[in-house]
């Protein structure tokens, strides 16, 4: 008894440690900034400098708050994917989500004017209607388990519109649209101000709400059908509801953000790591882990040079190379 | 509750597709309460169809299926699940969930739809395991396990959910003698406390031992139903197996021998 | 197993206290205005007619918004897209360069003229592209300036810290005289604009005067295109309906054959060579003054056999635009070169007197005061009508 116990403290005392973290960088992430000089701001500054005051006020707070909710929802959304399809290679790329948030956004850039609202929801629009298309399609398909029959129809409505992308792209022009689609598909948070954390904040947190409280449940889901259903759920339904709430903060988000890839797929791994594969603590660490990744990543965005990085270039570079460090590493588990 | 069967299946059709192959053919059968019934028959005769109909996950053609009384359609999931219990041939391996967390699943018939298992429910998990005899491998991963202890796991996760029937798949085809016993010994004291299991096997000689009743399925009917000794003659396992078999008696129970050598 | 929801809970209230915590801050910091150059009206400034009394400066830009200031800025900074088309006005009035402290630089200069004839421009700050609102206010801009018709995100988060943005969309002749008026308000020097503006009207006017009384079988067809290398593929491309070169051509009394394929004004539209057969401009000009490989592609034009079969191409009606260190066609402040070079293209007879250096020395000399010497010498070299 005593052995187990000890085990079961282990994981928990990791989760606190985490929220620790978290705490650590939001406080640390307002005090880093390019003025009123790059990297750390001065406290002095803080009661004597107004500029800064209302930098950090009306600027930074809005951003690193905008990026740790990004984080979380898109790392929530990955191990949500990744434990209803008991595959560890998911993320909303694979049901045609991310592809229809970009197809969106840059219809919204072609044709709507490239109003922040139009962007915003037509990516939400069609990060939607790309998760109803692949479901549609999919009870369609008559072959293979259900798993192999979503996924299927993910992609192929992913590599539709990434051609529809494509060809918007080539309609764009290439001195005012282009730059502002390509800027847009590799992510940034520049100009995030409080209006648009507001925005985002009702369904994210929505979202991101269901999908801790449904926690347990993603562990039953990721049983057979037969034997879920022989357990009094409803899988189809019940991942229906998850499935929706990930893929509705996510849309939200990445209308705001633009593309940032490869941080529902680390992050989930990391957090297995860290705790184990029970949803029940793996779902919080990887939404405090992404919180924090991706607010690191976007530090480093706005604070290493003058311009901005795009946020999608350094999630994809950390998280890649995070990825390789962990296939290599040598042990298996960390967790009992 | 008492005197009628527990599960009461009448002329039930069954076919995958709306226009596939009929695989199950007005098939009627009682089982009753607190007794253990093995389901016998080749591959491919409908033994796992007919148990997923039982448990409410296919629906029939035509037919009606009564569990403890009440018609299958009538009950909710919720009241279904806390009677009948399955144990599937496979489980995929899924994420590397440690064997107590899987355990602890079956107690999701008892939790609230936002509930997460509390003390009571890792007591019964615990109380399982210790059942099933895999108590010292409740901390490793699933994937880990071979797939014999795969299924006493499997086992186990039934046992926390504690249902009036049980329904096994193929419980014990990767065990070996040891765990084979194990197996049966626990399903005869489940029936002790009354309640119902459902297994199938291809191995007649396993249903031999532990079962009260035998039910043989050919093709989607029943081929003979009743107590053991009166299902397993020569005759009826050269109809359902197509072997020719000698019955000898082994402390009161057949014993079923098949020629398995030429000469 | 309920310890893990517990780290969880705690978290969010602690984010959710903070993020509460902040609205009072945000609310108390725009009702108090912080530096000197505050706008007097709220958030969302709506345009009024009449100045209030205490403001210097009061503007509508090219974006609609209203700018009040309370005195001349004396610091500008030039940020966004085509900074190049800002800084070529703002270097034709004499307040201009002191009064620009920094800039976004998106190539390797500023802008190649600027450097050639205003050295002291490689000296100012430049930010690297995409600046984040933090690296501007590092600038202590009195006022930014930026190119576009539509309020930008960036504009709207720097407004949050008290910096206005101006925008100056400089795409059609209407919009230059206004923003050149707007200009020449922020640096206080209306009069300058006046002098600016009226060059280009008067040059508007010549043409106008050159090409009235056209009848439209006396305009010849004209078709405008921008010569495109891609991965070894040559396209072409028509421009935008409501662009400078559509109206250039309209205005130098030639008929634009390609409207139909355009696009209102979102870009480039694509064009094959069918559809410029059915066209059959009289006369053909493409654009090529950008691309490294004009001459390659001018080689490609005159070989293809495809093309040699267009009338205009076997005619000899092909025409380059000309450049000097930009384009003239560009809806750069070189405009109006191009559009008198474009009459005289279509109707010499109706210029006689059109001589491209003298073109070219009038408007170095009046919009930007260099001298004879230093047009001859730094100038008229990169002026070039041909790129075969």
């Amino acid at each position: 008894m005593d052995g187990e116990s000890i085990k079961e403290k282990r994981p928990g005392r990791r989760l606190w440690a985490i929220a620790a973290a978290v705490l650590v960088c939001l406080v640390l992430s307002a005090l880093i900034g390019r003025y009123p000089k790059p990297f750390l701001t001065p406290l002095s500054a803080l009661t004597d400098n107004e500029m800064a005051r209302s930098l950090i006020v009306h600027l930074r707070l809005p951003r690193i708050l905008m990026a740790f909710f990004l984080g979380a929802v898109l790392s929530a959304a990955g191990a949500v994917f990744q434990m209803i399809f008991r595959n560890p290679l998911v993320d909303s790329g694979f049901l045609g989500v991310s592809q229809g948030a970009a197809f969106g956004a840059a219809l919204g850039f072609v044709y709507l004017g490239g109003t922040a609202l139009g962007v915003q929801a037509s990516a939400a629009a069609f990060a939607f209607l790309g998760l109803a298309a692949s479901y549609l399609i999919a009870r369609r398909i008559r072959w293979g388990d259900w798993v192999f029959r979503l996924v299927l129809a993910g992609i192929s409505i992913g590599a539709l519109y990434s051609a529809g992308t494509g060809v918007l792209k080539y309609l764009a022009d290439p001195h005012k649209q282009l730059p502002d689609i390509t800027f847009w598909m590799l992510g940034g948070l520049w100009s995030v101000t409080w209006p648009d954390l507001w925005q985002v904040l009702p369904v994210a947190a929505l979202g991101l709400a269901i999908m801790i409280l449904m926690r347990w449940r993603l562990n039953l889901l990721s049983m057979r059908d037969e034997t879920a259903f022989s357990l009094g759920l409803a899988p189809g339904r019940e991942r229906l509801v998850l499935l929706a709430a990930a893929v509705a903060a996510t849309a939200v988000l990445v209308s705001k953000a633009g593309q940032v890839t490869w941080v529902g797929l680390i992050v989930p791994h990391i957090a297995r790591r860290l705790v184990g594969s029970d949803a029940q603590r793996m779902l919080p660490a990887s939404i405090l882990i992404g919180g924090i990744f991706v607010l690191v990543c976007d530090d480093l965005a706005r604070v290493a040079l003058s311009g901005e990085i795009p946020l999608g270039i350094l999630t994809s570079f950390f998280g890649t190379a995070v990825f390789i460090a962990l296939l290599s590493a040598r042990k298996l588990r960390l967790k009992s | 509750m008492n005197g009628g069967p527990i599960v009461s299946i009448r002329d039930l059709s069954f076919a995958y597709s709306g226009s596939g192959p009929e695989v199950l053919r007005d098939l009627s059968l009682d089982i009753g309460a607190g007794t253990i019934c093995a389901l016998l028959g080749p591959n491919g005769s409908g033994k796992t169809t007919l148990l997923n109909l039982v448990l409410g996950w296919l629906r029939p053609l035509e037919g009606r299926i009564e569990i403890d009384g009440r018609a299958g359609p009538d009950l909710t999931r919720r009241e279904m699940s806390r009677i009948i219990g399955f144990v599937p041939q496979e489980e995929p391996a899924g994420f590397e969930l440690s064997v107590l967390e899987y355990v602890l699943l079956g107690r999701a018939p008892y939790l609230g739809f936002l509930e997460t298992p509390g003390a009571e429910d890792r007591r019964a998990a615990d109380a399982a395991l210790e059942a099933s005899g895999i108590r010292k491998l409740r901390g490793r991963p699933l994937p880990t396990l071979s797939a014999g202890e795969k299924q006493l796991a499997s086992l186990a996760r039934v046992l926390a959910q504690d249902p009036l029937i049980f329904l096994l798949d193929e419980p014990m085809s990767h065990l070996d003698l040891a765990n084979t016993q194990r197996i049966c010994w626990t399903i005869e004291s489940l029936r002790d406390k009354g309640k119902t299991v459902v297994f199938t096997t291809h191995d007649p000689n396993v249903a031999s031992a532990s079962a009260d009743n035998i039910v043989m399925l050919v093709k989607g009917k029943v081929a003979a139903s009743g107590s053991v000794r009166k299902t397993l003659t020569a005759k009826n396992i050269k109809a359902v197996y197509g072997v020719d078999a000698e019955i000898i008696d082994g402390n009161g129970r057949p014993v079923i021998l098949t020629r398995l050598r030429k000469r | 197993m309920r310890s893990a929801r517990i780290p969880f809970i705690p978290t969010l209230l602690a984010i959710t206290a903070f993020i509460v915590a902040c609205i009072p801050l945000t609310q108390s910091a725009q009702a108090a205005p912080s530096t000197k150059t505050s706008p007097s009206s709220g958030p969302a400034p709506t345009a009024k007619a009449t100045p209030s009394a205490q403001s210097a400066i009061e503007i509508t830009d090219a974006a609609g918004k209203t700018i009040r200031l309370e005195k001349l800025p004396e610091r500008l900074a030039v940020v966004g897209r085509g900074p190049q088309y800002l800084l070529h006005l703002l270097y034709m009035f004499p307040e201009g360069p002191g009064r620009l402290v920094g800039l976004e630089q998106r190539g390797r200069t500023a802008s190649d003229f600027l450097s050639a004839v205003a050295p002291g421009i490689d000296s100012k700050l430049t930010l690297l592209p995409n600046p984040g609102p933090e690296s501007i206010a590092g600038l202590h801009p009195d006022l930014v300036l930026m190119k576009g018709s539509q309020s930008d995100p960036l504009a709207e988060a720097l407004f949050k810290v008290g910096i206005q943005t101006a925008s100056l969309s400089l795409e059609t002749p209407d919009e230059y005289y206004r923003d050149i008026a707007n200009l020449g308000a922020i640096l206080g020097n209306p009069k300058r604009a006046d002098e600016i503006i009226a060059f280009y009207k008067k040059g508007v006017a010549r043409v106008e005067k050159a090409v009235s009384g056209l009848r439209d079988d006396e305009k010849p067809s004209v078709l405008v295109v921008m010569g495109n290398i891609r991965s070894g593929k040559y396209a072409v491309r028509v421009p935008a309906l409501v662009w400078m070169q559509t109206y250039q051509v309209k205005a130098a009394g030639g008929r634009p054959v390609w409207l139909s394929a355009a696009e209102q004004a979102g870009g480039w539209a694509v064009v094959n060579l069918e559809q410029i057969a059915v066209w059959n401009p009289d006369r053909l000009i493409i654009i090529v003054w950008y691309s490294t490989n004009a001459s390659a592609f001018m080689g490609w034009l005159g070989a293809d056999p495809q093309w040699k079969r267009i009338g205009a191409v076997a005619a000899g009606k092909v025409s380059c635009f000309p450049s000097d260190f930009y384009g003239w066609d560009a809806p750069d402040v070189r405009w109006i070169l191009g559009l008198t070079w474009m009459a005289s293209l279509l109707h010499p007879d109706r210029l006689k007197d059109y001589n491209i250096e003298d073109e070219v020395y009038r408007f170095y000399e009046e919009l930007y005061g260099l001298s004879r010497d230093t047009i001859k010498i730094k100038i008229l070299p990169t002026v070039k009508t041909d790129f075969r």
